[in-house]
């Protein structure tokens, strides 16, 4: 009884990474409700991402220019 | 001090990420920011406004020890108000900043140059052109620097017209000050820096367009706002639309 | 008391205030290229303070990579992402590739021969030979910058006539997301239940409950 069902769901679905990839335009197409076909376009990769991020604990960076640069002389203009 | 909450911090970490947002964005932002954290959102438009300030400026407290700063401007071109996370420290750490190289860092540094000593815009030849001066850059890689710096939010192309954002203007405000001091003004209505701006013929004092609008609001005989001035105000003050009123 | 508490109650209180701001200082602008950063040359009462304040102010996580890679560091997102956080389209983008790739090393048994992952993308319309229209030069996209990052890691085989690297999941995949959430991603996409795919299903838990055991 159990064993046989344990046999049975061993590799009941088998991973093939050109399903993966058909599969990936169907739910991007889906939601932007266009059709890839071939390749993922740009806005599809963005869109994508987007859905992606919920599945990664990325920290933002901070980003400035002030101090960045070196300042330099100061700019004074001739009197006329 | 108020302690920094999961709320504080998700509103200070969407600024980290987006770096510029309107008024509104910030709005909804707060209340994004209390409901994924079920903190309740005061009702009354005037309560959620209060709590919004002392909100802001708990994470003003806490992040000024590594000299950050939430700063709220007003932009030069519609005048709708923006708020930015803004460094305001120069030093050998912050020379450590690896969004831009060095030649990349060049270029904009001249941009600030020729932007502030021609009244807060220059042409895309203009600013193109600037790469011709040290040969480290070329002209297509200037131009995709440009939409780099647009994209991040530092600089504004518009109408074949390039200018500074709000947020460079805020982050930039004392190093503009300091490194131009003959060519910068501010403005004579809200005391703030003015690149883009309508300038008094007789005396040279500079305002804002929205501040102009403001001012002059009712005024049928336009006069300079300087008090010893006050020579007829040449310029046309547009009415205030939607646009020019700050939100 | 522990050692470190010794240590920063020998040092000036302000004086560890100002080390402090300035490794948190240090460590955020650092951090803009995304690149574990080595070298951190700072005792172990700056170090413990400044962990603190980091998770304290920005809800962000200052976490010492493992093994071959001691001795770097990186910064973790302690909130749950993607709720309050909007990315640039860049950003996305690349979260996009990187996802598909990081599913793929995973879901063919955390192993893939590059020339594999490649024929696998080719798909998705990336050619690591032609320059594409989002990404530009993928290749070194994937490559380095991924690699760099810490995502991922080329391993060169020896002994092969043709040059074959290995790529696997590097220190920052395995700490920013893991096993379960790519399994839950990539079922997502199938439309079929996680468990369902039983291989990948079994490893994750069998890793869980190695993670689990060196925890407690
Ligand atoms: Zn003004
Ligand atoms: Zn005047």
């Amino acid at each position: 009884g159990r064993q046989k069902a344990q046999a049975l769901n061993l590799e009941f679905v088998k991973f093939q990474p050109l399903e993966f990839a058909e599969k990936l335009k169907t739910f991007v197409s889906h939601q932007l409700g266009t059709q890839e076909r071939g390749s993922l376009s740009s806005v599809g990769w963005r869109e994508l991402g987007k859905f992606s991020q919920t599945f990664l604990k990325k920290s933002p960076a901070l980003h400035f220019m002030c101090g960045a640069f070196e300042r330099g002389e100061v700019v004074k203009k001739p009197v006329a | 001090m108020s302690a920094m909450t999961p709320a504080h911090q998700m509103f200070l970490q969407a600024f980290m990420a987006r770096g510029l947002l309107n008024s509104k964005e910030v709005k909804d932002l707060f209340r994004k920011s209390l409901e994924l954290n079920d903190v309740q959102v005061p009702e009354s438009e005037e309560e959620r406004k209060r709590q919004l300030v002392k909100f802001i400026r708990t994470i003003s407290d806490h992040v000024s020890p590594f000299h950050l700063d939430i700063r709220k401007g007003v932009s030069e071109d519609d005048g709708t108000n923006f708020y930015c996370l803004v460094n305001n420290v120069e030093n050998h750490i912050t020379k450590m900043a690896s969004d831009y190289s060095s030649s990349e860092l060049d270029f904009f540094k001249k941009l600030v140059e020729q932007i502030v000593e021609n009244d807060g815009a220059i042409g895309s030849t203009a600013a193109l052109n600037i790469v011709t001066q040290d040969k480290k850059l070329t002209k297509n890689d200037a131009q995709d620097l440009l939409l780099r710096l647009e994209n991040d939010r530092w600089i504004m192309q518009k109408e074949g017209k390039v200018s500074l954002s709000i947020r460079s203007i805020l982050e930039l405000d004392q190093y503009i000050q300091d490194v131009y001091p003959d060519s910068v003004k501010k403005c004579n209505v809200c005391k703030q820096i003015c690149l883009k701006g309508q300038m008094c013929e007789d005396c040279g004092v500079k305002i804002h367009i929205h501040c102009a609008i403001r001012f002059f609001h009712r005024q049928e005989n336009p006069r300079c706002p300087d008090q010893d001035c006050g020579a007829q105000w040449t310029h046309p003050v547009p009415s205030p639309s939607k646009s020019h009123i700050a939100t | 008391q522990s050692q470190a508490e010794r240590a920063a109650a020998s040092i000036d209180p302000d004086e560890l205030d100002r080390k402090v701001h300035d490794v948190v200082q240090f460590l955020l602008v650092q951090d803009q290229k995304k690149i574990p950063i080595k070298k951190l040359d700072i005792n172990k009462a700056v170090l413990k303070e400044h962990s603190k304040a980091h998770g304290v102010v920005f809800g962000i996580e200052v976490v010492e990579l493992q093994d071959k890679h001691k001795g770097s560091y990186i910064l973790k997102n302690k909130l749950e992402a993607a709720q309050h956080l909007t990315w640039s389209e860049v950003d996305d983008s690349k979260t996009g590739l990187l996802m598909v790739v990081l599913s793929i090393v995973f879901m063919s048994g955390n192993v893939i021969q590059d020339g594999v992952l490649w024929h696998s993308l080719r798909g998705l319309g990336i050619d690591p030979e032609m320059p594409h229209e989002t990404f530009g030069d993928v290749k070194k996209l994937i490559q380095q910058e991924f690699t760099r990052q810490g995502y991922l890691e080329f391993t060169r085989l020896q002994n092969s006539e043709q040059p074959v690297s290995e790529v696997r999941w590097g220190p920052r995949a395995k700490i920013e997301t893991s096993k379960r959430k790519l399994l839950k991603f990539v079922a997502f996409i199938f439309q079929r239940e996680p468990d369902e795919f039983s291989t990948q299903w079994q490893d994750m838990l069998s890793e869980e409950e190695k993670n689990q055991a060196a925890a407690s």
